[in-house]
């Protein structure tokens, strides 16, 4: 480029009469300046750390600023099969960690998720990534977890057979959540999906006695996906009583729109989500409904938002009440006993553990009773060398058991129970059985799959689709609220999204949340900073006082430093809202 | 996503403006707002060097490179040979440091600025002599650092109100502009290019050597000027009409000037006398933005 | 047409034929009537150009440079403290090779204020790069000025015509004021290579570092050897088209001269009186008026005072611990020269007084007498 060419004037008749220029400057490689170079590097969002089921939710996000909420459904689909469900139930860990919650308020993040899963086009369906393997895989339950490693497997081209106790898939999703919460079309829109897929769904098949546990041994691998049914035991002979149901059982009869009679007075005993689910379905079946928990609201297991609705819509929460006995009269339930507690030393799970004060015991009057204190599985038909553990599938990161073939997942295997971890595991065993497929240790993989460091897992980054996921850096840094340019943000009202009336929600299983308005979600997507991720502010270009930063379209960034030119300075770094470039030396 | 910015550079990389240089930031967003149809005219600034050595220039618009102390009066040269070729639309842009306005060209600018000539004049304030290497100006702040103002005996006074000198112009537009706002910067510029008669915009313009500022801080400290009310974004039209255009954030001067070396002499006794001085002007400030002005009285 | 005019209006006249397109001025006596005379010919659409009234005369030089760099034929004027306060830009002007034309009404420089005439202000600009032109009566200034543009656009050298305060800007002569049609074919239109263009953004004036300034400067040298002969050329082709002649300088009866007296400016014509006169009496004397100080006609001196056996030079100026300025200028171009005359440096009419007839030959009297000069500058017409 002659441009970039000194000028010589080899003799003095060779000059211009006049002090006229006859070039530009560019043959000055001012880069030369410069002991420190920019770069542009997306980072990962702590929302999507901080997401169990690896939803790229920055991304998706993004999408719907953009006007584009499809969009935004098919970046969840890349990864989720269930995006209105967990838009729903979701306890959205990810807006505890979300750093606009430093600022002012975390992103609504699972409103959004149901906002753009609302907006899928209506005739579309997530398809195949690969042609068919020709390989089975067989999957043991269909809750959350099954389904979802269902949905990746069948996408990678393998051929999946679910088998189901129920009547119907879902699992819990189906017969533990209520339909105020998780309207049941909902969930079956999202279960036709993975059926499209080819996914055939065997129900009313219970492994270990319809289908023998040999009869897995046709598929190339088994994924143990089997939730847990069994209801924890108070261990009070007067548990038989009549007028005592679990809550398990008694949330699947509401399910099936088996109504139970209930009494006019519930008392349910736990601090789980089950127990307030339980509460909550009381209330609409006309009962009035006390729950009774052993330790203090701070240590309860249900997710805080439904405990808030629950007390909103008059249930009675009473705390450190230690069940002492179910009083019964003719072998049916009359009341409960209870003794009141204090708070001691911290147990394993950091909660602390409630001591009993003698002599304070006290009586509730009830004529129904409700136990939820905790759920497990039954693992009793399984092979008898399947590595167990306080009643868990001893699973390693991404599902293997200590037999090869069977991983495993859901709450049957993780300590925490919910529908974001579930799909979580399931995403990893997916991913997992798909390497060993084709012979490849899925520890191969690692390093791409994780999206930052608390284990959730992309499929499409295993796949390479870049689809979801495409822009974090596979560095796994991950944007802390102190690396931001807070002066690009103004303080911004969450959006909230609407609920029903009390007196509306208690005419019987409507659902109560509503979802955002097209307006509200734009204006709560364009709150999100959009952590560690380009979205081409053009800050890096307006700023740069030597022209270095230009804009390119063919660069993945959007832009190209011109390291001929850049001087260093590192303003575009600085300047940067989102933490998505870095300095480091030459 | 900034779809505004327009994309023809008229300022070419390979310039030799030092590592954050806020007057090439300053330059390159007045070339975009004016576009190629623009002649400029530098007295003796840092521009002088940052344009690049002779047979070269980083600018893709005519430059006419004058003395010091004429910037007005050599734009005005400039205006009056294109009106007599029937140039009205090309545009003159005068691009003068703090020195070059505020100090020996203020006499020339004057005169522009009584004449009413047809210019654009744009002072990009360092606030002091940074090409010769950081002597005072009357552009300086209160209390500064600079190589002719050691620290033991700062700078004595306030800063020269510029504005205010220009306003008593009666000119159509005059405005404070900062590299913090560049849209806010290209707006103001583009109505000073569509403007009949002298225009005058005041830049603060962060030099990391002068101010003794890490280079990739320059924005951000100018920033704070604005949010501290050490400089306040606004407009006065017609000399008379005023009006603030950022809201500042009321952040304590002490966050600007600790940011900044030329500033790390003060005790707290000397904030606090320049937190004073900032208060004031900034609640005359905000009195001109509420008067009425006398055009309106007219009608 | 004639017309008669006094000084000034002959400098206007000239701009106004010139079809000059830019004004900038600053007032200072005795040269306000030029520009009065231009603001009313501007008014009166007589004069189609842009006149800007600059609040100094830095400023009036300042944006004549910058009209012309980008392309406009530009002028002013100005005298005395007014071109000192110049000074700086007239080196930008020369040095950027800007064909600007100015007037310089010669006047003394405070303090004591005086507005007399007096040729140290234009002399202390000798080095700036200017052409320097001093003329002898109103028709010479009004030929000079077209003339001025013509060699200034030649060589891209700006060109000062000089003229004395008062003995010429404010009295009237009978001046032949040229048609237009006839200046314009003689003149053509203002046309640079170079010029402040957005089609083609060129950079005027920027840095020049030490590996070409030398040279860039020595290009200026060659301009100022080649304006030499344009003057000339010009003068004559001036003459060829108008019917009066210009040189560099002029000799009158220098060819068999043994005393020459050395003149510039108004103080010719007294010279011119007074050296007929003693030629009638038998005296062997020559005159030679200096018409261009710069580039300073040395060849062409050289030659004149070659035959001749003194050379009395009158100065009305002065360099202060030296001598007068146009004396010490033959001096040094006399130096080294086998048959060079003996040179008298006289010194008169500093701030206004008069150099009348009477002093001129008061001075060649003591000249012919004398062998020698008594000292390097000889003070004439004080009092005792």
């Amino acid at each position: 480029m002659p441009e970039e060419e000194p000028i010589v004037y080899d003799t003095q008749s060779q000059l211009p009469e006049k002090v006229v220029s006859e070039g530009s400057m560019l043959w000055n490689k001012t880069g030369s300046w410069r002991y420190i170079k920019p770069r542009y590097m997306n980072k990962v969002p702590p929302c999507n750390q901080g997401c169990p089921a690896g939803n790229d939710i920055e991304n998706f996000i993004q999408q719907i600023g953009l006007g584009d909420p499809a969009a935004a459904w098919r970046i969840l689909k890349e990864e989720n099969p269930f995006p209105k469900v967990c838009g729903r139930v979701c306890y959205h860990p990810c807006e505890s960690v979300c750093n606009r919650d430093e600022f002012d308020r975390a992103i609504a993040i699972h409103a959004l998720e149901r906002f753009a899963a609302e907006h899928a086009p209506p005739d579309e369906r997530p398809a195949k990534l690969r042609p068919d393997s020709s390989k089975r895989v067989a999957i043991v339950g269909s809750g959350p977890a099954g389904l979802t490693a269902a949905y990746h497997l069948a996408r990678m081209g393998h051929s999946v057979t679910v088998f189901e106790a129920k009547e119907k898939p879902g699992g819990l999703m189906r017969y533990g959540i209520p339909g105020y919460r998780l309207p049941q079309d909902v969930l079956e829109a999202e279960i036709d999906d993975i059926r499209s897929l080819g996914v055939k769904m065997k129900c009313k098949q219970v492994v270990g006695r319809d289908v023998a546990w040999d009869e897995m041994k046709a598929f190339s691998a088994v994924f143990l996906s089997i939730g847990v049914h069994k209801n924890r035991l108070l261990g009070f002979a007067s548990e038989g009583a009549r007028g005592v149901r679990s809550g398990l059982e008694f949330l699947d009869s509401v399910a099936r729109g088996d109504v139970p009679a209930l009494g006019e007075k519930t008392v349910i005993v736990g601090g789980g989500n089950a127990a307030i689910d339980a509460a909550r379905c009381a209330l609409r079946l006309g009962s009035e409904v006390s729950i009774y928990y052993h330790r203090s609201r701070k240590e309860m297991p249900a997710f805080e938002e439904e405990v808030y609705e629950a007390e909103r819509e008059g249930v009675a929460i009473h705390f450190l009440a230690q069940p002492v006995d179910i009083i019964t009269e003719d072998n049916r339930a009359v009341g409960f006993q209870f003794r009141k507690a204090l708070l001691g030393e911290q147990d394993p799970s950091g909660r602390r553990t409630p001591v009993p004060i003698p002599g304070t015991e006290f009586d509730v009057s009830a004529d129904t009773i409700i136990t939820a204190i905790g759920e497990t599985s039954d693992l009793a038909w399984l092979p008898p060398d399947l590595q167990t553990e306080q009643g868990r599938i001893v699973i390693d990161q991404f599902g293997l058991t200590n037999h090869p073939g069977v991983f495993a997942g859901g709450d049957t295997a993780l300590t925490t129970h919910n529908v974001a971890y579930a799909i979580g595991s399931g995403k990893a065993a997916a991913c997992a059985i798909d390497s060993s497929l084709n012979d490849k240790p899925i520890e191969n993989f690692q390093d791409r799959i994780i999206v930052g460091g608390k284990g959730a897992v992309s499929v499409s980054r295993y796949l390479e689709t870049g689809k979801a996921h495409a822009a974090n850096d596979s560095s796994g840094q991950v944007v802390a609220f102190s690396e931001l340019n807070l002066n690009y943000f103004e303080p911004q009202a969450r959006r909230k999204t609407q609920k029903l009336s009390i007196a509306e929600r208690m005419t019987g299983f409507e659902e109560v949340n509503g979802g955002l308005s097209d307006q509200h979600a734009r204006l709560e997507a364009d709150r999100c900073f959009h952590c560690g991720v380009c979205t081409l502010c053009d800050n890096c270009y307006v700023f740069c006082p030597d022209v270095a930063v230009t804009k390119n379209s063919q660069m993945p960034e959007g832009y190209e430093i011109v390291y001929d030119y850049c001087k260093g300075c590192g303003i575009c770094v600085y300047e940067c809202p989102r933490s998505a470039m870095i300095m480091e030396d030459e | 996503m900034r779809s505004n910015y327009p994309s023809e550079e008229l300022m070419r990389p390979g310039h030799l403006g030092c590592q954050g240089c806020g007057g090439t930031m300053i330059m390159r967003h007045c070339l975009k707002a004016l576009g190629a149809d623009t002649i400029c005219v530098i007295p003796a600034s840092c521009w002088s060097i940052i344009a690049g050595q002779w047979p070269y220039s980083t600018l893709k618009v005519p430059i006419l490179h004058t003395a010091f102390e004429t910037a007005g009066a050599a734009a005005s040269g400039v205006r009056a040979a294109l009106d007599m070729k029937g140039k009205h639309e090309t545009k003159v842009l005068a691009f003068a440091g703090d020195g070059g306005t505020f100090d020996i060209g203020l006499q020339s600018l004057s005169g522009a600025a009584e004449r009413n000539e047809d210019i654009i004049y744009i002072c990009y304030d360092n606030e002091a002599y940074m090409n010769t290497g950081i002597q005072r100006s009357s552009a300086t702040p209160e209390s500064a650092w600079t190589t002719t103002t050691p620290s033991t005996f700062p700078k004595e006074g306030p800063k020269k109100n510029i504005i205010q000198i220009l306003t008593a112009h009666k000119i159509p537009y005059c405005a404070t502009a900062n590299v913090a706002w560049p849209e806010d910067l290209m707006a103001k510029v583009k109505i000073a290019g569509e403007t009949k008669g002298t225009t005058f915009i005041h830049v603060l313009s962060p030099c990391p050597p002068g101010w003794k500022i890490p280079s990739e801080k320059s924005i951000e400290v100018a920033r704070m000027a604005v949010h501290t009310k050490v400089f306040p974004l606004y407009e006065v039209i017609n000399g008379e009409e005023y009006q603030i255009n950022v809201e500042p954030k009321d952040l304590p001067v002490e966050a600007y000037l600790s940011a900044q070396g030329r500033f790390s002499h003060l005790d707290a006794k000397d904030i606090k006398q320049i937190q004073r001085r900032v208060d004031y002007e900034w609640k005359i400030l905000l009195q001109r933005s509420m008067m009425e002005s006398f055009h309106l009285n007219m009608d | 047409m004639k017309k008669v005019l006094m000084g000034n209006h002959a400098a206007s006249w000239g701009v106004r034929l010139s079809r000059v397109k830019m004004i900038a001025a600053y007032p200072i006596t005795p040269q306000t009537h030029i520009v009065e005379e231009l603001s009313e010919m501007c008014a009166d659409g007589s004069l189609d150009a842009k006149f800007l009234k600059v609040e100094s005369e830095h400023s009036a030089m300042a944006s004549v440079i910058a009209a012309e760099t980008t392309g406009v034929r530009s002028f002013t004027a100005s005298s005395s403290n007014g071109l000192a306060l110049m000074h700086e830009l007239l080196h930008w002007a020369a040095g950027a090779r800007l064909p600007i034309v100015m007037v310089n009404v010669n006047r003394a420089l405070a303090p004591g204020w005086n507005i007399w005439a007096d040729q140290s202000d234009s002399l202390s600009q000798r080095d700036t790069g200017w052409v320097q032109l001093y003329v002898e009566d109103n028709q010479e200034v009004l030929d000079s000025v077209i003339q001025g543009y013509r060699v200034a656009e030649q060589v891209n050298l700006p060109v000062m015509i000089c003229y004395d305060a008062f003995y010429l800007s404010h009295t009237y002569e009978p001046v032949d004021i040229p048609d237009q049609e006839q200046v314009d074919q003689w003149l053509p239109p203002f046309a640079p290579e170079y010029f402040l263009n957005p089609e083609n953004p060129q950079a005027f004036n920027g840095l020049v570092m030490p590996d070409n300034y030398m040279e860039m400067r020595f290009n200026l040298h060659q301009a100022h050897e080649k304006a030499k002969t344009v003057v000339n050329d010009v003068g004559s082709a001036f003459g060829e088209r108008f019917g009066r002649s210009y040189g560099a300088i002029e000799a009158v009866s220098c060819e068999d001269a043994e005393l020459i007296v050395i003149t510039s400016s108004s103080a010719t014509s007294p010279a011119r009186i007074v050296t007929q006169q003693l030629r009638e009496k038998g005296m062997k004397i020559g005159l030679l008026k200096v018409r261009m100080f710069r580039p300073f006609p040395t060849e062409e001196i050289r030659e004149i005072l070659a035959n001749a056996k003194k050379a009395v030079v009158i100065d009305r100026n002065f360099s202060w611990g030296k001598s007068g300025i146009f004396a010490d200028e033959i001096r040094s171009v006399m130096a080294n020269q086998s048959d060079a005359p003996v040179i008298f440096g006289y010194v008169a009419g500093l701030g206004g007084k008069s150099i009348t007839p009477a002093l001129i030959q008061e001075i060649v009297e003591e000249a012919d007498r004398n062998d020698r000069p008594e000292a390097l500058s000889i003070w004439k017409g004080m009092k005792a």
